[in-house]
């Protein structure tokens, strides 16, 4: 503010008399309302205005009159800097400065201009007025705090925000705005809006420029994308308005950004997690339901409807124990007012049934579900068919039962030698209980010393390798008795080949031992009566037949030809005897003679029998053919003893032809066949049973001699081999003599070869 | 060929088969005589002359029962081929058994023939003519010369 000149005459000492003396001018100045003071050079007060006068009473509680010394009704404190403010003053400078006084407990600021008052080109007082500025001191403050606020509002806010350029270009932009969008603020400055706008999303953001700029929109919001500095899409919220001033005058827009792009992951996200619960109750293989409170269903998933038969529409509304069978029912509502007094999860194995009467196993469970307050809203269940399991279960109980029937010691092992299963027999061996069944203890302890040795050194690996294993151990009864076993060992592999465990069987040998031993005994006596057979059965008969004819050598002249006739007859039934004993000691030597098995060529067995009957065949003029024959798994002995007798026969038995004899083999359901043909006088098939018998003939003793024991030594030679021996004849046409081998495996391939 | 005496030791403990071998063998004029004892003791007194035996003469053909109470005929006929003044009497078994491992076990003991009884009388004849005719005949000859 400028000076206010008073051009008064005489004004100094005079001036305040003046003053008053002109009503005029000091009207005027009383009538204002700012403060003023004139001070001549003595600083005594030479004019004063009432607005002045009251204000300073106010200050300091001394009242102003016109001549006063102002120095003297200062206060005190504030002397030292008046005086240069008055200085300063006198010195010709006019200035202004802002100064706080306490009116009467009241601050006050106030505007305090001091002027010099020249006279003549000489200063010859001062003039100080003041105004009081406190009202447009706190507007400054506010408006100076409404703009920080603003301001502070506008960079620290979490939202983007800028003021936008009606030309689109960016005025200024805020800290979460340049981060979101990845410039800094000047780079912002130098970008107009389609600049960082996502293409597709232009002629909307364009549009809504348009409208806000029309003024057809006060304020807009839209969903628009925007591009990040480094070519990222942002999803963001544009609130966007358009600021004019009073006067309608374009200024610029706000516009306020909102990052959506995480809520617009978490909203894919969500869908796609909705979309894959929906599909996980497509694919599950459970059947899942949801109901309400009251237990009624308000979801079933497809699984569901395919195990219970029932549709969804069915369903809805209903309870779910509606698919239950019949019998199942009582023990399924039991179960879940069970779980629901024990808070419990309800899980049981129960049955369905479909309207087609088909039965169903499930298993079920069901939770309830709670509201984030912990309040009831329903349940949720899922049932999975075991009817597999179930059957499965039934097998394996039907298998059991089995299993503890027999009186064979069955167990299964883990591969630590630790017991699964073992049956009723086993355990009646170990002296365990039923329930001390899943013990778990390692099987070794229940086998002796050398037992064990034999099951882990050979037993173990050779059923681990073979899958399979057999041998002769023992185990200890847990009456300290040892029982010997014959004992099977099987590997239970895996897919991959991988032993997972084993199981074994074994049979109580004691009986069996037993038997041997006495078969062992039995045989020895028998052998001690074929050799008082053989020789002290032969002794008595040789000497009856030797002194017969001892007598008849010497005496025949005395005796009647009758009586030569006795001896003679005597002298046969004698000699026969002696055949029939050594004919049966050859059978029984069959079944009783050491039995050894081995690869044996029929061919060549053959060609040993035809060079024995050679004298036979020749003096029969007999024609042999001998087929191509297998090798097989025989008593080599035996098997020659078989050809021989039944070519014997052939030969033996002819007609009225000479004899013809053909031998041959072929396969049939894996064993061989072998046949001795003759075209001799044969049988009728009536008889077909009585030639294999011991001592039984067909044909008269004086035509064909012979005791009867061929076809009977024949047939217990093939029976010992596991095999069959029959005949089929045709009298006057010939016999065929069957037989079959079972031993033929290794048989099969020397043919081929 | 002068009757100069064979001498048959016949070890037998049947008798009915001591007598008709003895009767079949007597009718030989090979053979000056058969003599018969009936078991094995009696048989090595025989041999060593001792007690009743002390002027038998040492026999040309030692005919051995292997069925001899106490003492078997193998152990009879173990004893002679094993002492050195017996071995080369020839020693045919003669027996009723026809098992394998007692013709086996003879020959292993250096029998020098094993003869089945036969059942017929006429066999029997035979098979006892041609011991005597080979062993005594034949075989003898040179081993006789020899001594």
């Amino acid at each position: 503010m400028n000076i206010i000149e008073f051009e008064l005459p005489a004004f100094g000492r005079m001036a305040a008399s003046k003053l008053r003396e002109t009503p005029q001018v000091s009207d005027i100045i009383n009538s204002l309302s700012q403060p003023i003071i004139a001070l001549d050079r003595r600083l005594h007060v030479t004019a004063i205005n009432k607005a002045f006068h009251e204000a300073f009473f106010l200050w300091t509680g001394v009242r102003l009159y016109l001549g006063m010394n102002y120095l003297e009704v200062l206060p005190k404190e504030v002397v030292p800097e008046r005086l240069t403010f008055y200085r300063r003053a006198f010195s010709g400078e006019g200035f202004s400065l802002e100064q706080d006084y306490n009116l009467a407990g009241e601050i006050h600021t106030f505007l305090v201009t001091y002027d010099p008052i020249y006279s003549g080109g000489e200063v010859i007082g001062i003039i100080g007025s003041a105004k009081d500025i406190t009202e447009q001191k706190l507007i400054e403050k506010s408006l100076r705090e409404a703009n920080l606020k603003f301001e502070n509002s506008f960079r620290f806010n979490s939202v983007g925000m800028a003021l936008i350029e009606p030309t689109g270009q960016f005025l200024k932009a805020n800290a979460t705005l340049c981060k979101m969008l990845g410039y800094s603020e000047e780079e912002m400055k130098t970008k107009s809006f389609p600049m960082i706008t996502h293409p597709e999303d232009l002629e909307k953001s364009f549009d809504i420029f348009q409208r806000l700029v029309k003024g057809e929109l006060e304020w807009a919001h839209i969903e628009k994308r925007y591009l990040h500095k480094s070519g990222k899409v942002i999803q963001a919220i544009l609130s966007s308005s358009f600021v004019r001033e009073e006067d309608g005058t374009p200024l610029y827009f706000i516009s306020v950004v909102q990052d959506i792009s995480e809520r617009k992951r978490a909203e894919d996200e969500l869908l796609n997690s909705e979309r894959r619960v929906v599909n996980m109750m497509k694919v599950a293989p459970v059947g899942i339901y949801q109901t309400d409170v009251e237990r009624d269903c308000i979801y079933v998933n497809d699984r569901w409807c395919e195990l219970t038969g029932l549709s969804s529409q069915e369903v809805t509304g209903n309870s779910w124990i509606k698919s239950v069978y019949q019998e199942d029912v009582r023990d399924v509502e039991q179960e879940l007012k069970r779980c629901q007094e024990s808070k419990d999860v309800f899980s049981l194995e129960y049955r369905l049934r479909k309207s087609t009467g088909e039965i169903t196993w499930v298993h079920g469970r069901e939770i309830p579900l709670r509201d984030e307050k912990g309040a009831l809203v329903g349940y949720m269940g899922a049932i999975q068919d075991i009817s597999k399991i179930k059957e499965a279960e039934k097998v394996r109980e039907r298998l059991i039962y089995i299993l503890d029937a027999t009186p064979d010691i069955v167990g299964i092992f883990d591969i630590h030698g630790k017991s699964i299963y073992l049956n009723e027999a086993a355990r009646e061996v170990l002296g365990l209980d039923a329930d001390d069944l899943d013990v778990g203890q390692t099987s070794w302890e229940m086998y002796p010393t050398w037992a064990e040795e034999l099951i882990r050194n050979q037993g173990i690996p050779a059923a681990s390798r073979d899958g399979f294993w057999k041998g002769e151990t023992s185990i200890i009864h847990h009456d300290g008795r040892e029982i010997p076993l014959s004992q099977i060992i099987l590997a239970h592999k895996n897919k991959d080949g991988v032993v997972e465990y084993f199981s074994t069987i074994g049979r109580d040998m004691s009986r069996q031992k037993e038997f041997m031993a006495e078969l062992a005994r039995s045989n020895t006596e028998l052998e001690q009566f074929a050799y008082v057979a053989s020789h002290d059965l032969q002794e008595p008969l040789r000497m009856i037949v030797s002194y017969l004819q001892f007598l008849d050598l010497e005496y025949r002249e005395q005796l009647s030809p009758e009586a030569d006739e006795y001896l003679h007859f005597a002298v046969n039934g004698a000699k026969r005897m002696s055949r029939l004993i050594k004919d049966l000691l050859t059978y029984s030597k069959v079944g009783r003679s050491e039995f050894k098995t081995k690869s044996v060529d029929c061919g060549a067995i053959l060609d040993v029998v035809q060079e024995q009957l050679r004298t036979m065949i020749q003096q029969a003029e007999g024609l042999v053919e001998v087929g191509p024959l297998p090798t097989v798994n025989a008593d080599e002995s035996q098997l020659m003893r078989l050809f021989q007798n039944l070519m014997e026969n052939a030969i033996k038995y002819r007609g009225k032809i000479s004899p013809k004899v053909k031998v041959s083999a072929h396969q049939q359901s894996g064993k061989w066949v072998f046949c001795v043909s003759d075209n001799g006088r044969g049988f009728e098939m009536k008889d077909v049973n009585r030639i294999f018998r011991l001592f039984q003939r067909l044909h008269d003793r004086e035509e064909y001699p012979g005791s009867g024991i061929g076809l009977a030594i024949a047939k217990s030679i093939v029976e010992r081999h596991g095999g069959k021996i029959w005949a089929e004849s045709k009298v006057n046409e010939g016999s065929n003599f069957y037989f079959t081998l079972s031993d033929c495996m290794a048989a099969e391939k020397e043919l081929v070869r | 060929m002068t009757p100069s005496g064979r001498h048959i030791l016949l070890v037998e403990d049947n008798l009915a088969d001591a007598k008709l071998a003895m009767k079949i063998l007597n009718q030989s004029a090979e053979i000056e005589r058969v003599h018969h004892v009936t078991d094995g003791d009696q048989a090595m007194n025989f041999l060593n002359r001792v007690d009743a035996f002390v002027e038998a003469p040492i026999p040309d053909l030692i005919i051995l029962d292997l069925n001899l109470p106490r003492r078997g005929g193998r152990e009879i006929l173990k004893e002679i081929k094993e002492n050195p003044r017996f071995q080369q009497i020839p020693v045919v078994i003669l027996t009723s058994s026809d098992s394998e491992s007692d013709v086996m076990a003879c020959l292993r003991l250096h029998a020098n023939a094993y003869v089945t009884k036969a059942l017929d009388l006429f066999q029997f004849v035979e098979v006892l003519h041609s011991l005597e005719k080979f062993w005594l005949v034949s075989a003898k000859l040179p081993m006789k010369s020899s001594q």
